[in-house]
């Protein structure tokens, strides 16, 4: 084995790290202000993969309309939710209705019509943020105040039924993006020195995950809406007292991580082809470990501990465990679990994560969490 | 966490009844009964749900008493179907060699995992043993020369007991050895909830700092309950095993972990009752539910969909108020049949104390026949040198030394911020600090917050806290417990006569229209706690902030008594004229240094003639 192909597989890894990271961005703004393991990202996450999925095809092959049913019924819970400001009893049924009319209108112009690359994108961006905020008001926001574990028993239910709905609605099968699209992506310009290593999506990808990374953390850092977020994660009470609106706040944050889960949900199917229900859990337990990692909360951390899995993923394979096996008596190897380290690629993820945290308990990066003494 | 006056005022509620544990196992006696009329797909019901009751119970240590989220519950019975299975098929053992191997291997996993990772907050605990369940299935889909791999294991035979050989049909051997083992569980766990154990766990899941002043080693109690869990996990495993015949890797997943949860979660409260009744609700649910779904002809996927929505329902369902409206309806319908629902006999409960005439004080909880001349002695009771405090480069504490004699009673005053309440901390092992601090003799600078109080610091907070899930005697019990560290019967009738004692001054002597604040209970819980034990070192945190004059004498009076014993007291106040009534010394901090360190009279002098006491 060269060196050639040891360097591959470390830039498959920095590329598929970066896909963890982002995700794991994701999730570490919503679990910093929230405090919850949002298990529904990964779920939101092939959602929006479908989403896109079916802005991009042209016939209606596969289950397009199926979408329709999403859109149109998040948007009338947002816009539901969102008329508390103005109205009261059933003028806001009436709102809700008008913003699934909305949902209805936008499906109908970009369902199943082949649109642009960019367009799909940015259209799976907004909806699905727009879902994150809808399940946020259906399913978090009636838990306020009750104790965490039911968050998270609402967290893995919610998880659950999106996951079962896509397998209802959108089958099993595994799909990917248009042959169009994908030779559109897999067309674009490489430098010279990183032909064979790295191509010009994951190039695209490895800018993106950081320009983002840095955007979401200077937002959290500097902006004011930033300020009013993290006032709320740091004490939710004392920030509604002066005035912050600390709902508001929670729903820029769900749309906010949905979104980040939206941009890496797209770059994730056009590298790795591949779209099925269940693909966001995998990812989003992979993508949670990345968060803790890193020290959750921390959104450079987070990026970091993505790059960490994504490397371990792909480099263990490369170890060659046959001389040890030859080694062994052949009695000991009948006996012993499967030495192929690919085996246990999530075994070691897990592990590793166990080693982090039980040596610095907050993660790799985090900052100092202050709590009452 | 919001408790209402309805919850203090019923510490019933909190723990089952002799009766309700009684009628439990009438109820499993009534389900032995059962098993000779029973078809077979009865009895699979019936195994089913009393295998979802047994893994609800062994939960309910970890997540209903210690409030720790395990999701991976399922590893632990993965871990002992499959030990049974191998040694069962690969070495022939016999069957009750084979499970107690089992639930061993469990135990032991239990261990290695919890140990390092019970310090860890709840969520990353929660994400470490979703990982463990993770890999105990990766474990077993990969180690195809034991288990069988992918193709899983079969061909369990039956097994045999005290000479009988099980048979698998018509199942009612396994269905009674099964019901016999989920009786010995509950019996068990109601046994634990009565102990001290028992009783110091769900302290953990109320409070893990108040814990640590009380000289409750938080995570010892963590690692044991979750090390039982594991063990009954381990058990449930083993029988699943000679149940099921065949063991694959994909029964284990973490919609098992789920379900269990769900139970839990349903229940709600941390009583046995209402853990089988949910157990009786959820297990057959789902088997109905999956059967329906067969025959109707819909794809598994909407039974997913069923349950995610569910437990949604369920979570929201236990957030309102809704929950505990229905629970008190299945109370007043069970509670109606039962002769007393209050049969707590052997527990000191608050109903039974007559407020006005409050039983004996043991002496040496009063300790007014010591005279305070005589126990007045030079011997340091506490010694600081060199007390450095930093909280991440600002010094809220720089070379602070400081002396307390038993018999002493020590004021530390001085503006905000200059760090009392970071002393306090300090002494008690809440900050860590540098320097050294000498106890009775014993350095105990490098000891954590609760084995410090187990060797006789007490202290309070500044907001009084107390374990909502204990009771009012049972809080104070605790606290005296958790100091004696090896308590034998004496001794624990003892403490239970200072925690009666105590509950007896909670209610006597004070004005009594503030009994229903819950904040005044507790700060009223707290000063007793602290003063359970005579001639040991008490560190009050703004002991009379906020409270009523007559109030305020029995505080002091409360430290007076206590000098009186020998014991040492450190205070923390503003309220400089009513501590002066009681102190012996002051020690005046600035910015982290001690400004003053004397009696009270030259610091009283010195005030009178002008001049600031200090000797920098």
């Amino acid at each position: 084995m060269g060196t050639h192909e040891i360097w591959q597989s470390v830039a498959n890894g920095v590329s598929l790290g970066c896909l963890i990271g982002l995700l794991a961005v994701g999730y570490s703004l919503v679990y910093g202000v929230a405090k919850l393991i949002n298990f529904a990202h990964g779920d939101l996450f092939t959602l929006a993969g479908y989403y896109m999925l079916f802005f991009m095809v042209g016939s209606p092959s596969g289950r397009p309309r199926h979408v329709f049913y999403f859109l149109v019924s998040t948007t009338a819970v947002v816009a539901f939710a969102w008329s508390k400001r103005f109205f009261t009893g059933p003028r806001r049924l009436l709102v809700g209705c008008g913003g699934g009319a909305v949902g209805a209108g936008a499906g109908y112009l970009l369902i199943g019509r082949s649109s642009p690359l960019f367009v799909a994108l940015l259209g799976g961006i907004a909806f699905i943020a727009v879902a994150g905020v809808a399940f946020e008001y259906l399913v978090y926001r009636p838990l306020e105040g009750s104790p965490r574990l039911s968050y998270l028993v609402a967290a893995i239910g919610l998880s659950l039924s999106l996951q079962g709905l896509m397998q209802l609605l959108f089958g099993t099968e595994r799909r990917t993006f248009p042959p169009s699209v994908n030779s559109q992506l897999s067309s674009l310009p490489v430098p010279h020195v990183l032909v064979g290593y790295f191509t010009g999506l994951d190039l695209l990808i490895i800018g993106f995950t950081v320009a983002l990374t840095a955007v979401a953390a200077w937002f959290a850092k500097h902006s004011i809406v930033g300020m009013c977020i993290r006032a709320t994660a740091d004490e939710p009470v004392l920030a509604e007292r002066l005035g912050l609106n600390v709902r508001f706040a929670k729903v820029q944050v769900f749309a906010l991580g949905t979104a980040l889960a939206a941009v890496c949900s797209f770059f994730f199917v056009a590298r790795q082809r591949v779209l099925e229900p269940t693909l966001g859990y995998s990812q989003g337990i992979l993508a949670f470990a990345a968060a803790v990692i890193g020290g959750i909360g921390s959104l450079g951390g987070s990026l970091l501990g993505g790059l960490f899995i994504g490397m371990v993923l792909s480099v263990l394979p490369l170890v060659n465990t046959e001389p040890l096996i030859r080694q062994l008596p052949a009695s000991w190897v009948r006996v012993l679990p499967s030495l192929n380290l690919s085996d246990w690629g999530l075994g070691v993820v897990y592990l590793l994560m166990a080693v982090v945290l039980i040596v610095r308990p907050r993660g790799l990066l985090s900052e100092r969490f202050w709590r009452d003494v | 966490m919001k408790v209402t006056a309805s919850t203090i005022s019923a510490p019933s509620r909190r723990i089952d009844s002799r009766t309700s544990v009684a009628l439990s196992v009438v109820a499993a006696m009534l389900l032995l009964a059962l098993a000779a009329v029973s078809t077979p797909r009865v009895f699979d019901l019936l195994i089913i749900a009393l295998l979802f009751a047994c893994m609800a119970m062994g939960l309910q240590l970890v997540v209903g008493f210690c409030q720790l989220f395990d999701l991976g519950y399922a590893g632990f019975v993965c871990l002992g179907a499959y030990s049974t299975g191998v040694l069962l098929t690969r070495f022939h053992w016999n069957y009750p060699a084979a499970a107690i191997t089992s639930i061993l291997i469990s135990l032991a996993a239990g261990v290695i995992l919890g140990a390092p990772t019970l310090r860890l907050r709840g969520d990353y605990f929660a994400i470490v043993t979703f990982g463990f369940a993770e890999v105990v299935v990766l474990l077993m889909r990969n180690w195809t020369a034991l288990t069988g791999g992918p193709f899983g294991l079969g061909g369990i035979p039956d097994p045999v007991l005290f000479g009988i050989r099980l048979n698998r049909y018509p199942p009612v051997g396994y269905y009674c050895l099964l019901l016999a083992i989920s009786t010995a569980l509950l019996l068990s766990v109601w046994y634990l909830r009565r102990t001290m154990l028992g009783g110091q766990m769900l302290a953990v899941g109320d409070d893990e700092k108040l814990c640590a002043i009380n000289g409750i080693d938080v995570v010892a109690v963590k690692v044991c309950a979750f090390a039982l869990s594991a063990g009954i996990g381990g058990l449930i495993g083993s029988f699943w095993a000679i149940y099921f015949k065949f063991l694959s890797y994909l029964d284990f997943t973490f919609t098992l972990s789920v379900q269990a949860i769900s139970i839990v979660i349903l229940a709600g409260d941390r009583r046995l009752r209402s853990l089988l009744v949910a157990a009786a609700i959820v297990a057959p649910a789902n088997e109905i539910l999956r059967t329906w779904l067969r025959s109707s002809r819909l794809p598994e996927s909407s039974r997913v969909i069923l349950v995610g929505v569910i437990l949604i329902l369920l979570s929201v369902w236990r957030s309102r108020e809704l929950s505990s409206r229905v629970g008190a309806l299945i109370g007043r319908l069970t509670g109606g049949m039962m002769p007393s629902p209050r049969a707590n006999q052997s527990r000191p409960s608050v109903a039974k104390y007559d407020i006005q005439h409050p039983p004996a004080v043991p002496a040496p909880f009063l300790a007014s026949e010591v005279s305070p001349a005589s126990c007045r002695s030079l011997e340091p009771l506490l010694v600081i040198r060199g007390l450095d405090v930093s909280f991440g480069g600002t010094k809220a504490l720089t070379g602070l030394e400081m002396a307390v004699n038993a018999g002493e009673v020590v004021a530390v005053i001085g503006p905000n911020g200059c760090g009392k309440t970071s002393l306090l901390n300090a002494i008690s092992g809440l900050v860590s600090s540098t320097g050294q601090m000498i106890l009775n003799g014993v350095d105990i600078t490098h000891e954590p917050a609760w084995s410090r109080s187990r060797r006789g610091i007490n202290r309070t907070l500044q907001t009084a806290r107390r374990f909502s899930g204990l009771d009012e005697a049972e809080n104070i019990e605790l606290a005296a417990w958790a100091a004696a560290q090896n308590p034998t019967r004496n001794v624990l009738a003892r403490i239970a006569t200072i925690a009666r004692a105590a509950v007896a001054w909670l209610h006597h002597g004070h004005s009594c229209h503030a009994h229903g604040s819950d904040s005044a209970l507790s700060s009223r819980i707290q000063m007793a706690r602290a003063f359970a034990r005579p001639g040991t070192l008490v560190l009050l945190d703004e002991p009379l902030a906020g409270l009523k004059e007559a109030d305020r004498i029995a505080v002091l009076t409360k430290i007076a008594r206590h000098r009186a014993s020998a014991g040492a007291v450190v205070v923390v106040e503003h309220d400089l004229e009513s501590i002066f009534r009681v102190c012996d010394s002051i020690v005046r901090l600035d910015k982290g240094r001690v400004v003053f360190s004397g009696p009270k009279h030259e610091f009283q002098l010195l005030a009178q003639s002008g001049g600031k006491p200090a000797n920098e």
